[in-house]
Formats: structure tokens, sequence, C-alpha cells
């Protein structure tokens, strides 16, 4: 007598062992299983290939594309092709799916089904519904495997008509008996999560603990309704927990073969924008060009390009990028509309580049490099398949059917022998018994799921909620359920409703309030003698410039950044012209201008917007761009307003005056300051005063005074050495928006100087704030000299584009990343 | 406890023949309201199919149905299909059930809010790159930004009239009017020495001026009238009346400028818009994807279609939350009340506060109009929530706040006992010389130092406290202050997870392994806890000084220079959460950050990221260049990432959020912070928009009426929103406020200007003397609990093994290793066709063919129909070639005397493809014996070869397979019960029988050399390549160009190519 057991395939090698241990010759098979013996016993030829299945979809829709009518309106959609798929499926296994569907819906389903199932006979592809049905043919006409007589249907649940057919046909004249879980009365225990992370790790948690206590791994399981979602919380656990697990394998998109041949299709469709190109040379996942790391930092430094053009004038001229052109320029020359064949006899030839040895050589690791051989062959299998196919798509759609092959295509992870804990479906229940099962993610809508209508079909999923609850805690003897009180995203969960409110565990939470230790930032006062030493020879040797003091008064942790460790931050390009850049041209043009009226007769208001708009029109130029209509009426009101003020009385004398030899006092020693300012007007008196030319916002009057912007008191400390023959009168910020110049004026000279009424200070004040500004100066210097560099910046906007906030760990924005 | 209804409430419970609003205040009951009303309709027959619900939030959906469950039990089979649930997901339903009359994807999903503002702002680079935008607008960058505000206003108002057409031309330009009225101001006569100076000038520069303003340029014109404006404004006192009337005409003439400038940036602006969408919508389209505006859009337009109408009979339609509802929203409902249904909304005008996105507060006046006429406006005014001395408080205020505003006020009454004090207090600081954001700090510390006294007092545990920001931009200010006086708090505002140290330090040490050269990141990395340098050390560092570092931060750094190394190469090749865990692992930085001040809420943080890194490489963002990228974008787009919950809701934790996201709670004790600042900002930006005006450029007329309109509408949501914020308070309300440069239209100006009309009882004013800051106990205050769990040992149990792989292990182990553990594939070399075999077949399909003929043959006159059969089964077309010397290979054997013994053996004593699954100690071994003949002594077995072999190399390649005959043995006669008495491999080629040793045919030691060999290679498995050492047969190996030991033994060849194998002489076991 031999006995066949037929088993839902998760409990095939279960079954096998369980039968093996108890010494019985009974084989075991599943259903595709004994329908591939039946086939194979009547010599009947056919091919598997699911990846062809899948192109054949695509294939029927883009047959028959003009003659539909209902479906037109989303015929062109990936989604519709992987509904007709999912269709197809059903229709194949004998469901009745017309019963509420619209006749013209009826009509073009069906030919699409028809075409569907023609081309996979041109190929000669057999689905598993189409195997069943050959068997059951094949049944028809005599007696398969007369040696079995008995059948045990173990687990197989509820049978689609066509698994139905197909079991009533094998079993006919044979013993059969049918095993059927019984609710068992479990030991049930129902827990309330917080959220599904904590739920993965209560689970776990037990899990782990009925591991240590002997149970073995055969004997427990874990569930959820859809386990995919839970992936990204069971992989991290489970491996924090060392439970041993079966992982799905890695889909072939996901290897570097992957993303490179994708990301060599998407980077062309998006006109190779800045990402893809990244992507596309990203060490290990990218094509494997060898850049360096220079190649690498410029290309992360590049501004925001598009295009093969661009790029190519752009980094073409440093070494290694070539060969990234060309393999761009060759793939946009193969990317247009064209049949799938052609597609497959491009990827065929790309895969010859393509030697996983360039990503990984088995001596670095074989078991990484064995992983992309697997895609290496498996990319082979989606060329080959592809080039069986006739129908032309356009590259956006060849893009979505490869991103759809390679995700669902699998490849086999490393063979483990130690065992490892099942993670199931819940509706793959009810074909074994385990000791343990622990169940999660049960929630409403997820278990039992929505029965909500299909829109074609209007069928709705009838769920029956008792038979589930059965089947689920028929499973084991001992079933743990859980539930997260919200979901992912902290959003609110109820739990399922097969789950009794009454069963549900509430977490205890409350804890002792405490005081946490305050946040000690620290005083960031440097005391290595060594560092003070070097760092006091330098500013004693070097000098500081006006920039650095100003950088350190507006925060000394920069300031030790980048003076100090003398670091560089690296920012990426910009394609149009930033405001620092409009800075210098300003600075220029302005220079320029008054660099040929230092002497003579002023030039007439026209002739003065003549050459600064010519001037500044060259500027921009050069750069490639065109100067802004806004800069240009800022520009001639400006001069306007300046050659009214020279007229006064001061006029330009000096631009762009360096200085070096300006010292500052301080507790070790003078300190050299240098500097260059901008601008110095001198008056035929004797008088003069100093001008930093803005084009952003310049300080307050208040913050020049009070020393948080140090630049007009350096300037006005600096011009006692640097022109000790006339009397520096005032400093300022000139703002070439037409505003009033911000800084400190002598009263005396208000008119002379047009300037504004909080800028100016009666002779004695002004004398005071002199004082006041070497002192600043002074006391700033002393403290760089005694190492001083705590994380204080003047005001929150100091950090806003600091690119050092990583290293300062000053929580305030996001330049860092 | 039982539910007893007011009067009120029972009102809006049980009419249920007629629509009904209801006006529901704070805290009046109006969630049980819409609960009872269900149940109520349930009970009177409605089935849970008719009724439709819908709820603000999905948290309120699932509160509703929680309430409905327990208290109906026995219908939770019936509730699982109820809609009850957020206008956005009656949408999703209603378009998931109609993908073809909405003409989309029937697998659409609903894209996150960074995915869809990445596309739009892609699309808007596209497009606006395609144009020329006018000058004004600015750089390429302000285009899109003012495009990108734009789009999204109007599309949140539900606005697709995207081009402005001006009915009114452009007024010409006033140039001869100017020229008069300046010749008039020049001919007046001056009484002082300044209006003669003055009128001097404005004679010398007029000449230059008008011919500027001859010039048909705007800008020159513009700068021309500013200068001719400055001048005429210089003529003042008396005189100033005389020029009015050109002071008038400048005005003119430069609105007019302003005004056509606008109008062509506008018609600019309404073209791209125009464009932007159509590409936008059809790029969602064809991704599949949809945003919130195109669920509300799409569903209005489906629900015009009487037939899609139809499938949603609802009889009742209940609305929460009715305030905050748009126009479009309102037209979904009212395709449904238009088929029967009854309308039922509740709602609080004073509680909209969603304006800006682009929620109506006249959608809920107007629905009360509507229901005026044929239903019931309800009013809940009692107050279950505050204390009675609360609500008197904010009676007196509102009352007067609301004083003239659209919706009115109606004041509530109270329910519980009174608490004999005075609940609001009002905090405040001196402010007068301090800069606003050194206020801001005083203030917080006030709030954090009567917090501590809150809790130390033990009237309050830090998680009954909340924090209510009405934005967020200075919260960091209120944070450091808590951090400072060691309150626990976690900020859920939907902001700065990015920005927090422990974030940055992952990001920045991805920073680094993408670029080794980026200073920055290492030294980020260098300080931060991964490896604790100081900042002497990074100078030493800097310095190339490594020795003068201290011991310790040597041996970190020496721990940096390793772990970059592993990292470097683990982020070549594995995904980026795993290279999270090895770097946390490496550095012990979860530990090292748990001992931090607010180590939890770090650690959180941490395991946040780590979760949200899972999440993305679920979603095929896999790698660290992609998952960096990924975040930028996330930080940048969706900024509204709130730090993680600890302990969920939980921890003993003061809470800091926006008043929007209090909506709908409640807390014992509110702090109201900084009612200082501005209630209301004038809208900003060059370009606004308004649903009754269009769009509208800086200088235009519009634009000041757009702007007045916009303030006047903030104003009020202001209000309204501080009327949410007041009554979140269940007993205690801090109004925190700074004295000194007050601002007017601040919440603290409102609260000023009526604090007067309200009994002082009622409040108690607390001053701003700060006492010095205690310090803090310092060290540990929380233990880490972090189990640490060590691996398992493995369990075996039964491994099964084919006896293919064995005979492969004992062939050669390292073949074995790369073919059946590493499972490397065949299949290149297959693809190479023949392989020196002269059949031009592969070894695999002329094996495959030949064994299942010879399998089923039994008249030799079928040779040649099975033979094709059998070729098709294998996918193969045979020629003429091919199948002669297929045939000729088999012919021999049929002719044999063992062709004739096969076809003598009568049934049951000979099996044929016989298939075992046989236990060998703990495993198991299954394999396919071709043909066992069953006799009286024993059994004797056959398996058939296909090798392209002489005679004289029978023995040889015969005593390759050794372990298969052996193994073949034993399992059938442990199978049939009867000792083997031979095992032989035909050689179909010379037509020859090899026999296995005899002495190998012994099942007990074939059993014991099984346990052997498959114990030896689940060890070796545990220990990897190293256990599997290679034999030197390679040029008979099939694998050897993938294997190392091949290419030094010179049998060298590259991946993709197979060597030059002169003969195929061990071919693949056929299972």
């Amino acid at each position: 007598m031999t006995v066949l057991h037929l088993v839902p395939s998760t409990y095939l090698r279960q079954t096998r062992r369980r039968l093996s241990r108890e010494g019985q010759p009974a084989l075991a098979a599943t259903l595709g299983g004994l329908a591939a013996q039946i086939l194979r016993a009547g010599m009947v030829s056919y091919q598997e290939n699911r990846l062809l299945e899948g192109v054949a979809v695509w294939q029927c829709v883009q047959d028959l594309e003009e003659r539909l009518e209902f479906f037109a309106p989303i015929a062109q959609f990936k989604g519709f092709r992987q509904e007709l798929q999912w269709l197809f499926g059903r229709l194949d296994y004998g469901e009745d799916i017309y019963g509420a569907m619209p006749q013209p819906g009826r009509a073009e389903l069906e030919l699409l089904h028809r075409r569907y199932h023609e081309i996979l006979e041109e190929h000669g592809v057999v689905t598993a519904p189409g195997r069943l049905k050959l068997a059951l043919e094949l049944m028809g006409q005599g007696r398969v495997l007369p040696e079995v007589d008995t059948v045990i249907l173990e687990g197989l649940g509820e049978l689609r008509p066509l698994e139905q057919a197909f079991v009533a046909a094998f079993t006919a004249g044979r013993q059969v008996e049918v095993v059927k879980r019984q609710a068992q009365d479990p030991v049930l225990k129902v827990t309330k999560a917080q959220d599904p992370a904590d739920e993965v790790e209560l689970m776990a948690q037990a899990l782990r603990r009925q591991i240590e206590r002997g149970t073995p791994l055969e004997a427990v399981a874990v569930a959820f309704p859809s386990p995919e979602q839970y992936l990204p919380l069971i992989i991290p656990t489970f491996a924090r927990l060392h439970i041993p697990w079966q992982a799905p394998g890695t889909s072939l998109r996901n290897t570097p073969l992957g993303k490179t041949l994708l990301i060599l299709i998407a980077g062309t469709l998006a006109d190779w924008d800045k990402r893809s190109l990244e992507l596309l040379t990203a060490p290990g996942w990218g094509f494997p060009f060898g850049l360096s790391g220079e190649a690498h930092r410029l290309l992360r430094l590049a501004p925001p390009l598009k295009g093969l053009a661009s790029w190519r004038s752009y980094l073409g001229q440093q070494e290694g990028w070539e060969p990234v052109f060309q393999v761009m320029a060759e793939v946009e020359a193969e990317l247009r509309l064209r049949p799938l064949s052609e597609y497959g006899a491009w990827l065929e030839s790309l895969l010859d580049r393509l030697d996983p040895q360039l990503w990984v050589t088995p001596a670095d690791s074989v078991e990484t490099w064995a992983e992309l051989v697997k895609a290496w062959d498996g990319l082979l299998d989606v060329a080959q398949t592809l080039r069986r196919f006739s129908c032309a798509l356009p590259p956006a759609q060849f893009l979505q059917l490869l991103e759809d092959l390679l995700g669902s295509y699998l490849i086999r992870p490393r063979r483990v022998f130690s065992e490892r804990v099942q993670v199931l479906r819940t509706d793959q229940l009810g074909g074994f018994v385990y000791d343990y099962l622990f169940v999660g993610g049960l929630v409403e809508g997820q278990f039992p799921p929505h029965g909500r209508a299909h829109w074609l079909t209007k069928a709705r999923a009838e769920v029956e909620r008792e038979q589930l609850f059965t089947a689920l805690t028929g499973s084991a003897r001992h079933v743990f359920l859980y539930y997260p009180e919200v979901d992912r995203e902290g959003k609110r969960n109820l739990p399922a409703t097969v789950l009794h409110p009454a069963e549900a565990e509430e977490k205890a939470a409350a804890r002792e309030p405490v005081h946490f230790p305050s946040l000690f930032i620290g005083s960031g006062l440097l005391n290595d003698a060594d560092l003070l030493e070097q760092l006091r020879e330098k500013v004693l040797k070097q000098g500081l410039s006006v920039s650095q003091l100003n950088t350190y008064a507006k925060c000394p942790y920069r300031f030790f950044c980048e003076y100090v460790l003398n670091l560089e931050a690296l920012e990426e390009e910009s394609l149009e012209l930033d405001a620092r850049e409009k800075g210098i041209i300003v600075h220029s043009v302005l220079r320029t201008f008054w660099a040929r009226h230092l002497e003579g007769p002023l030039p007439s208001l026209e002739e003065a917007q003549l050459l600064l708009e010519e001037l500044l029109t060259s500027a921009y130029r050069e750069r490639g761009f065109a100067p802004p209509a806004d800069l240009v009426r800022a520009l001639r009101f400006f001069i306007r307003q300046d050659l009214q003020r020279v007229q006064k009385g001061f006029r330009p004398a000096y631009l762009e005056r360096a200085f070096g030899q300006v010292v500052i006092p301080s507790a070790h020693g003078p300190v050299p300051m240098r500097g260059r300012i901008d601008r110095i007007d001198w008056h035929p008196d004797g008088a003069y005063v100093l001008y930093d030319y803005k084009t952003g916002d310049p300080p307050s009057n208040e913050s020049v005074r009070e020393g948080k912007d140090v630049q007009v008191a350096a300037y006005l400390v600096a011009a006692q050495t640097l022109l000790p023959q006339g009397r520096a009168v005032g400093a300022a910020y000139y703002p070439i928006d037409g505003g009033s110049p911000r800084g400190v004026f002598h009263q005396d000279y208000r008119d002379e100087l047009a300037a504004a009424r909080g800028s100016t200070m009666a002779g004695e004040d002004y004398l005071q704030q002199l004082a006041k500004f070497e002192q600043i100066l002074s006391e700033l210097v002393d403290s760089i000299l005694e190492g001083a560099f705590p994380v204080e910046p003047a005001d929150s906007r100091v950090c806003s584009y600091c690119p050092f906030q990583g290293i300062c760990r000053k929580e305030v924005g996001l330049s860092g990343i | 406890m039982e539910f007893k209804p007011t009067e009120r409430q029972q009102e809006a419970i049980t009419t249920i023949h007629c629509p009904v609003a209801v006006v529901a205040g704070a805290g009046s009951g109006k969630t049980r309201v819409l609960v009872e009303r269900y149940l109520y309709l349930l009970d009177k027959g409605v089935k849970v199919d008719e009724i439709a619900a819908i709820t603000f939030t999905k948290k309120a959906a699932q509160e509703m149905k929680e309430r409905l469950r327990k208290a109906r039990p026995e219908l939770i089979p019936d509730l699982e299909r109820a809609q009850i649930s957020t206008v956005h997901s009656l949408c999703q339903r209603i378009i998931q059930e109609h993908p073809l009359q909405a003409r989309m994807d029937p697998r659409f999903r609903v894209g996150e809010e960074w995915e869809t503002r990445l596309l739009l702002a892609e699309v808007i680079e596209e497009v606006v790159q395609e144009t020329a935008p006018p000058s004004d607008l600015g750089t390429f960058g302000d285009v899109c930004s003012v495009v990108l505000g734009l789009y999204e206003k109007m599309l949140s108002k539900g606005d697709l009239r995207f081009e402005r057409a001006f009915s009114e031309p452009l007024a010409e330009f006033p140039l001869l009017p100017l020229e008069a009225e300046v010749k008039k101001a020049l001919a007046i006569v001056p009484s002082t020495v300044r209006q003669r100076e003055v009128l001097a000038e404005l004679a010398e520069e007029w000449p230059y001026l008008v011919e500027l303003l001859r010039l048909p340029d705007d800008n020159l014109r513009l700068e021309a009238l500013e200068i001719l404006r400055r001048q005429v404004g210089k003529i003042r006192g008396k005189l100033a009346e005389e020029v009015r009337a050109l002071k008038e005409l400048i005005a003119f003439a430069e609105e007019l400028i302003a005004e056509g400038k606008g109008r062509a940036v506008v018609t600019y602006l309404g073209q791209v818009l125009q464009r932007i969408h159509a590409l936008y919508s059809e790029r969602k389209r064809l991704g599949g994807l949809v945003d919130f505006n195109d669920l509300e859009r799409i569903t209005c337009e489906l629900l015009q279609d009487p037939l899609v109408a139809a499938d949603y009979p609802f009889s009742h339609v209940l609305v929460d939350e009715f305030q905050d509802t748009n126009p479009l929203q309102k037209r979904i409902v009212d395709a449904f009340t238009a088929r029967g249904a009854l309308l039922f909304v509740v709602g609080d005008p004073k509680q909209s506060i969603y304006r800006f996105r682009g929620a109506d507060v006249g959608v809920f006046l107007q629905a009360e109009q509507e229901v005026q006429g044929k239903g019931r406006r309800i009013v809940l005014d009692t107050n279950f929530r505050s204390t009675p001395e609360l609500i008197q408080f904010g009676n007196a205020f509102f009352a007067k706040l609301l004083e003239g505003e659209l919706i009115g006020f109606d004041a509530s009454c109270h329910h519980r006992t009174h608490a004999h004090r005075p609940c609001v207090s009002i905090l405040q600081v001196a402010a007068d010389d301090l800069a606003v954001d050194e206020a801001r700090a005083l203030e917080a510390r006030q709030i954090a130092l009567k917090i501590r006294e809150l809790v130390d007092s033990g009237r309050y545990r830090y998680e009954q406290i909340s924090i209510l920001f009405r934005a967020m931009t200075s919260v960091y200010i209120y944070e450091r202050a808590l951090k400072e006086a060691g309150v626990p708090y976690v900020n859920l505002s939907g902001r700065g997870f990015y920005s927090k140290q422990e974030i940055q330090d992952v990001l920045h040490y991805f920073r680094w392994l993408e670029d080794a050269g980026d200073e920055v990141a290492r030294l980020a990395v260098l300080r931060s806890p991964f490896y604790l340098i100081s900042d002497s050390g990074l100078f030493w560092l800097r310095q190339g000084r490594e020795d003068k570092l201290s011991p310790k931060e040597q041996a970190a750094l020496a721990q940096a220079a390793q772990d970059y190394a592993a990292l470097q190469l683990l982020a070549k090749h594995r995904p980026a959460p795993e290279v999270i865990t090895e770097l946390l692992r490496r550095t012990n930085y979860v530990e090292k950050t748990w001992k931090l001040p607010f180590g939890p809420q770090k650690v959180a943080n941490i395991e946040k990221l780590l979760e949200q890194s899972w999440d993305l490489f679920a979603r095929n963002v896999y790698t660290i260049p992609e998952q960096v990228r990924y975040l930028r974008l996330l930080a940048r787009e969706a900024q509204k990432e709130g730090e993680a919950q600890l302990d969920a809701e939980h921890a003993d934790v003061v809470v800091l959020r926006t008043i929007h996201s209090a909506k709908g709670l409640e807390f014992p004790v509110v702090f109201l912070a900084d009612t200082s600042a501005a209630a209301v900002r004038a809208p900003k930006g060059k370009a606004l928009y308004h649903p009754e005006v269009g769009l509208a450029w800086r200088g235009m007329r519009d634009y000041k009426l757009i702007q007045e309109q916009e303030k006047a509408a903030e104003i009020s949501e202001s209000k309204r929103l501080l009327y949410v914020a007041f009554t979140r308070a269940q007993e205690e309300l801090y109004w925190c406020a700074r004295r000194g440069r007050e601002v007017t239209d601040s919440w603290w100006s409102w609260l000023q200007a009526h604090l007067e009309s309200i009994d002082p009882q009622l409040y108690q004013l607390v001053p701003g003397e700060l006492p010095p800051l205690e310090p803090q106990p310092q060290g540990e205050t929380a233990r880490l609990e972090l189990s640490r769990y060590q691996p398992l040992p493995p369990q075996y149990s039964q491994v099964v093994f084919s006896v293919t792989e064995l005979m492969n292990y004992d062939r050669c182990p390292r073949y074995y290793y790369l073919r059946h553990i590493l499972g490397l594939p065949e299949r290149s070399r297959d693809k190479q066709g023949a392989l020196g075999a002269s059949s031009g077949l592969s070894a695999t399909e002329r094996g495959s063919i030949v064994h299942r003929v010879v399998e089923l043959i039994k008249d030799p006159a079928a040779l040649s129909v099975l033979v094709e059969q059998a070729a098709a089964l294998e996918g193969v077309e045979l020629d003429a070639r091919q199948r002669a010397q297929l045939e000729e290979m088999i012919l021999p054997y049929l002719r044999s005397e063992f062709f004739a013994r096969v076809q003598a053996e009568p049934a049951g004593q000979l099996y044929k493809e016989r298939s075992f699954f046989r236990a060998a100690g703990d495993f198991i071994v299954n394999g396919l014996v071709d043909q066992v003949f069953v006799g009286e002594k024993g059994v004797e077995v056959v398996d058939f070869k296909t090798n392209w072999i002489t005679a004289d190399q029978v023995p040889e390649v015969g005593a390759a397979y050794a372990v298969q005959l052996r193994l073949y043995a034993w399992a059938m006669a442990r199978e049939l019960g009867r000792p083997a008495v031979s095992s032989q491999a035909y050689f179909l080629i010379p037509n020859r029988l090899y026999a296995l040793d005899p002495e190998l045919l012994d099942a007990d030691e074939t059993e014991q050399w099984i346990v052997d060999t498959c114990q030896r290679i689940i060890r070796g498995a545990e220990l990897g390549a190293q256990a599997f050492l290679p034999r030197d047969n390679c040029a008979l190996c099939r694998q050897n160009y993938y294997c190392l030991h091949a290419w030094n033994a010179g049998k060298d060849g590259r991946f993709g190519e197979t060597t030059d194998v002169e003969e195929d002489l061990l071919e693949e076991e056929l299972l």
C-alpha cells in the first residue's frame, strides 16, 4: 500500500521529515508537484517560466491595445497589467469572475486572456493552473501513479475549482482521508503592543525565550497577515536577538548588477541628473568604473547639471570620467522605442561587460561574489526571456517592465543547514501543528482582510472570520497573539475583531519621574599647553585678519574650525551666481569705476550710470549671465546717491587699501591685524571715512557699536596707524541697495556724509566709542590666545548656513548632511 | 460609566428625520454624540452600509469604531465593513472601486508628502527651464520657489484657474500730465531758503529725469519716478499742498508701471502654472500616484457620474469637525445628500484652524444656513472638560475677542465642580532691553522652572503637562531651557528629528564613508560620541601629530581607523541599515549615548532612524548613496519629522507640540508659550493669490487687496487658534508672556486689551523674577537595560542531502561548496551548447533524453518515436543527425541481454525510476534510482550513464560514480528490506556495465559513511569556504571557471566563459 500525502508547499519539507521519522514508506507532494509527476509520466512536454508569463501579459496588452475600448482609459498603466495577471490566474483556476462584470469588459477580458494563452503557447510555456489542467486531461485517459492507493489531504484549505476537480479526479477510486485542523483550545494569550516595533520586539523576545527553553525551532512559527509589511522590523530585531529564520532572498533589483542596469536606463530617461550620475558611479553599487576619490568628490561638489553634454563639459577634463560618458552615450543610443527582443539582445551584450568580479572578487568575499554571480545569471535569464518577444515598448515602459521582472526575481540564498523559524502568512496556517505560534499584526482591516468590492469583478472577498480564527488557533498548542496599538505612522489601530478585547494585556508603563543631569556642552576652553603655545606663536607671528576676528565675534567655535583646525567646507557648486559672487562682482565694478575717477572732474550722472552698467554687464557676461534688472537699477540709484555724497566734500582716495602693520595689544604681546578696506573717502580738511560695500543686509548700528560685528571697529582702529596724517571721522557698511551707511560717524560731518541720524555720535561719545572698539578687539584677541572657543554663536542666524554644525554639535539645522 | 446625555445632546442624537447641524463647543462631548447617534440609527433599523461617518483624523475614526464595538459587541462583524473613515480614506475607496471611470491606474497609491513634492519640484524646474521668465522674477531658483508656493496655495483652495484675464486695459503712462505738474511745481514761489534750495534741486534734476521718463523703459522710468518722489517729498510745509497733485500723479505712474510689470509676470506665471499642472498631473497619473488634493478632486468628479454615485446609497452621512471642511469636501458630501442622504454635521466654527490647508469656516456657516430651512441647528454648550474657573475666564475673554467675527461666540456652561482658585496664571518676564530671542530664553526658563515646581510639589507628573506653540520656529530655545532645568520632554512638533545630534552623527558617518577626504565629516564623527576626541585632539590630528593625543584618544583613533575600513567595505555591498547596525555595534554608540543627558530620547531617535532605514530598504531605497540622498530630500521637503515618541504616549515627559496637533486632545496643565510674538504675519512673497482675485504680483493694486484680505482672515484664524489652545486645559493654564517691546496683534496684546474686563479672581499674575538655577544632579539617573543576546547554538533536524550532493562532495568539497552551498549556477555553461560531445546537445539534455527513453521503452520499434517525445519534453528540436546519434546510443542497449532481462522481469520485481527519502541517523538522503531488480537473494541496482566514453575509460569513470552506486544500494536495501547484491552503472556508449566493489554494499557501513560525511559538511558550513578544500581533478570540473583553485592550477577562465574542457566525463546526476 502506498500512501500519498497532498500538502501545501509550505509544509512539504516538514511532512516528508515527519514521514521519514515515522519510517513510513509514504510519499508527499504538493498539488503542483503531483501534476508535474503525472505530466512527466505521460511524456507531456512543457516549459515553466514565470518571467515569461509576466512579459506575456505586457505583450498581450500591446498586441490588442488598438482594439480595447472598455479598458482603453487604463490600458497603459502598469497596475492594469498587474491586475490582468492576477485576473488571468483566477480565471485559469476556474473561478467565475465574470458574474457582475459589464459585458464589454467581459468580452475584452476574454480577448486579452485568449491572447495571453496564445502567446504562452507560442513559447511552449504552461502556467501552474495550465499544468493542473493538462494533468487532469491525462487522468481522464487512464489511471496515473497506480501504486498510490491512499491519498491523505492535509492542510490544503479552501481549494479553487480547478484544484478541486484535479483532486477529485486523482482520488477517484482511491481511499481518501482529509485531515482537518480542529480548534485545539490552545493556551491563548493576547498582547497589545504600543506599535509594530514594540510588537515585533515582544514577539521576538518571547520566541527567543521559548528557544532558550529548548523548544525545537521546527516546533515554533511566526505569522502575520502580511509578513512583507513587517520585514523592516523582523530583519533587524531577529538579527539582534539572534533568532534564526528563513529570510526571503534578495531581489535581483537590489543587487549591484540590478541597480546598475536600472540606473543606466532610469538615468538616461532622467537626462542624467546629478542624482542618477551619483548612483551610476556609487562605489560598490553602480557601474564599476574605478573612479578615484577625487573624481567622486568632483561630482559631489558639482552643480546640479543635467544632460550628458553638460556633464562631459564639466567633468570631462578630469581623469577617469571618459569611460563613464562612453557608457552613458552608448545607453542613450540604445534606448528608443524598440521590440523587447532587441532590448533583450542589448541586455545580453551589456552583461558581457558586467563581470561580477569588477565589483568584488572571490578573494575579497566569496559569498558576496557568489551573490553577484547568481544575479548575473538571473539577468541573463531576463535578457533571454525578453529576446523571445516582439512587442515594442518605449524606454519608459521598458523600465517599468524591467523593474517588475527584477523585483520579482529572488536570488536563491546560500544554503543553511541549521533549523530556521518559519515566518508565514496567516492564511498559510493550518497545515501543521506547532508547539508555539506567535501571530502579529492582528489589526482590523488586516485580519480578516478588508472585504472591499473589486473594481472590475465587483466581487467582495467574503471572509469567514471564525474559520480564520480556528485555523489560527488550531495550528499550535500555545498561541500568542499580538496587535499594535498604532501603525507605523503612529496612527491608531483597532485590534482584529476576532480578538476579544478582554483578552488584551495592557502594558505597565508608569515610571518614577527623574531629573536628568543638566546638559554640559563644555566651556570651550582649551588647556593643552603645547597647543596654546603653537596657537599663540601662530597668532603673534601671522596675526589675524579682520574677517577672522569678525568670525570669532560671531561664533568662537566656528573660528576654531576655520582658523585653528584650518578646515575648509566642501560645498556644492551652484548653477547660478550666489550672493558671494554677486558681492565680488559689485565690489569689482565699484572699484573699477572709482579707480577711473580718483582724480579730475567727477563724471556726470549719465556717464557714471552708463559706465557702471557697462562694467556690470561685462562682469556678468564673463560668467555667462546677464545682470539682473534689479541690480542694475540698484547700482544706478547707488551711484546717483554716491556722487551726490562725494560732491559734498568726501571723495574716494583709496580703494581696497590693504593694511597689515596694525597691531592689537594683548596679554601675550601685540598681535598684527590685517585687512583690506574697500574705500576710503577723503575730505579736503584731512578728515576721512572708511567704507565697506555691502550687497546684503548690513548689521545694525547697534551691533556695530556693541562689537557683535567688529569689521567697522577694526577699520577704525586700523585707520589710526594706517593714515596718521588724517582724522578718521567714521567707518561704515555701505549698502549698495540705496540704504544709508551703517556704522559710526562723527556728528560734525553728518551733512557732508549724508549720514543717517542713528549712525552719528557727538565728539566725546565718538572718542569713547573708538576706545571701546580698541578694547573689544583686545578682548577678542586675548580670548583667542587663551584658547577660548565656546560654542556660543551671537545669534541663531549665524548657524543657519554654518558648514561646521556637525562638529560643534549644536542642533540648529540641516546643512551638515 | 453609563452615558447620560444632556437634553441637547439627546436632541442631537435622536433627530434623524431631517438634516442637523450641531455647534459643539470645546469639551462638549461631540464625539460621544456622534457615536450615540450612530447607535441610535442602528437601533432604528438603519443598516451599517447605509451610514457614512466622516472624521477628521484616522485616530478619530478608530476611536469611533472602538466605542461602537464596545457598545454593541454583537455588531462587530457588521461594523467591520462600516464606512467610518476620514474623507481621504473614503475618496481612496471610491477611486479604487472606479479606476476606469477615473482613468486611474487600478493599483494607484497615495504618495507621501515628500514624494509628491519632489516630483512637483522636478516638474517645476523642467517647465521653468523651458521658459524665459520676466527679469523681475529674479533668479531661476527664485522663479521656481515662487511658482511652487503659488501652485500649492491654489491647489489647496481647489482652484485650477491659473491664467488670469485682465478686463481693464492698462492706462497710458501719464508723461504729459507729469511734465505739466512738474512745471507747475517749478513755478512755485518759495518763501524760505530751504524751499528755494529744494526747488532749485528739482529744477536741476528735472531735465535729466524727464529724459528718463520719455524713454519707454519701465526700469528707467521707475528710477526717475523714485528720484522725483524723493525730491518732491522734500517740499513740505505750506507748499506741500501745491504739489499734492504731482505727488499723486507720481504715485499713480509708479503704480501703473508696477501694474504693467505685474501683469506681465502674472500672465507668465499663469501660463507656467497651467503647464506645470498638466505635466505634474500626467506624471502622477503615469506613475500611479495621487496626492490628497487629487483624491478629493477626482472623487468629486467621479460622484458627478450617477452610476458611480449609485454605488454609495447612504441614507445618513455624519461628518465630524465640519468647521475644517473645504469647499471640495463639501461637494463630495453634497453628492450623497443629493441622492437623499440626510446630513448630520458636528463642528465648532471657533475651532476652525486649518485655513492654510484650504479649510473654509464659511462652509460650516453655509451648512448651518442650509439646515435652517429644513432641519435643525443644535448648540451643545456644556463644557465637561475644564474647571468652571477656566471656562469663566474663557467666556469672558473670547466673548470680547471674537466680537464682530462672523462665527460669533456662544458661551459655555460648566459641568465640573469649582476649583476655588484662579486656574489661569499669567507668567511674565521683563524683556525691555532684550533682543527677542534673549527674551524668549528668559520666558523659556521661567516655564521650565515652573514645571519643575509643579512636579516637585507632587501636584502633577510631567506627562500631564503640555507646552503648546503657535509656531515651532523658536522651539529650540524652549528645549534648551528644559534641558538645562533637567525637565524631560519630547518635541512632537514634527520638526527637528534630522537636526538632532545623534541623527547628524550617523549621517556624518555616512558622508565620511562616501568621501574619505571630507575632513568636516571626519572630524564631526571623531568628536561625536562615536570616538569622543577632544577639541585639542582634533587640533593635533590636523597637525599630523597623533602622538600628542592622550592614550585613550589614540586608542579611539585606532579604533576609528579599523571601523572605517570595515564599514567602508561593508557599505560597498550591504544595504544601508546593515551598515548602520554594524556602525552602532562597533562603536557602542547606543550605550555611550544612553549615558548622555536625555539618553533614552536619543536612543529612541537612533532606533527610529534605523527603523526608517529598514523601511527604505523594504522600498528598494537600499544603499547608502540612495538613502543619504533620500534622507536629504526628506529633510528638505518634509521637515515635519518629529522625534521618536519615547515609550509612545506613556512616558513621563513633558510634551512640546503645536496647537494644531493638540486639537481634539486635553491636558491637565497647558503652558501657552510665546504669546508675545506676532499673532499673524502679513502674507509675504512677491506673488500672492486669492480665490476671488486670482494671482497678483507685488506692486499691483490687487496685491495690496489680497494682502489686506489675507491678513484679516489670518487674524480671525489666529483668534480661533487661540481659542483651541486655551480650551485644551483641564485644570490649569499658564499664559506665558514678555513685558516690554510690545507687539501689536500678539495674543498677549489681545489679552491685555481685555484683561480688565475679566474677573481678577479668575487669574493670577506671576512675576518673572527667576531664582538661580539649582545645579542638577550629575551622573547616570537611568540605567540602560540592553540585554546582550548571545548567538544560540545551531539546531539541526534531519537535514536532507541528495545522493548527487554527497557524490559531489566526495569528488571535490570545493565544488560542493560552490555548487550546493553558495548555489552557483551552471547555466552559463549550458548555454554554450555542445561540450565536447559530438551530438551537439548539452550533456544535460542528452542525459535527460536517453534516461527518459530507457525508462519507458518496451518495444525497440518505438525507439524513434520515444526519442522524439523525450526530446520535446526537454524543449529540444532534434535534427536528423542528433536523432540518429541518440538512437545509436540506445540501440546497443536494446539489443543487450540486460534489456532482455528487463523485459522478462515480472511486475513487482522491477522498479523503474524509484525515488526514495531515507533516514540515515539524523539525516535524510533522497535520490532516484533508474532501475532496481528485486530477487530472492536481494536487490540489484542499475543506473544508466550517458557519458561519451570509450570502453577503456569505463573503470576510471565508473569509479567516479562509486558513491552514488553505494548510496543507491543502501537506500534500496533499506527501502525493500533485502540486502543489496549488486550496484552497477550501465554506460550506454560503449554498452558496458561497471559494478561497484561488493565490499561497499554493506548497508550499515554505508549508513555510517553517510552520517560521517553529512556531519563533516554541516560542521564545515559553519566555518565557510576554508572547510571545503579542493581536489585536483579540476579539468573535469564544471565549476572550475568559478574556482580560484582551478585558476591557480592553470584552468583559468573569466566569468561567463567556459574553460576548454576536453571531455565532459562527469555528467550531472538527474533527479
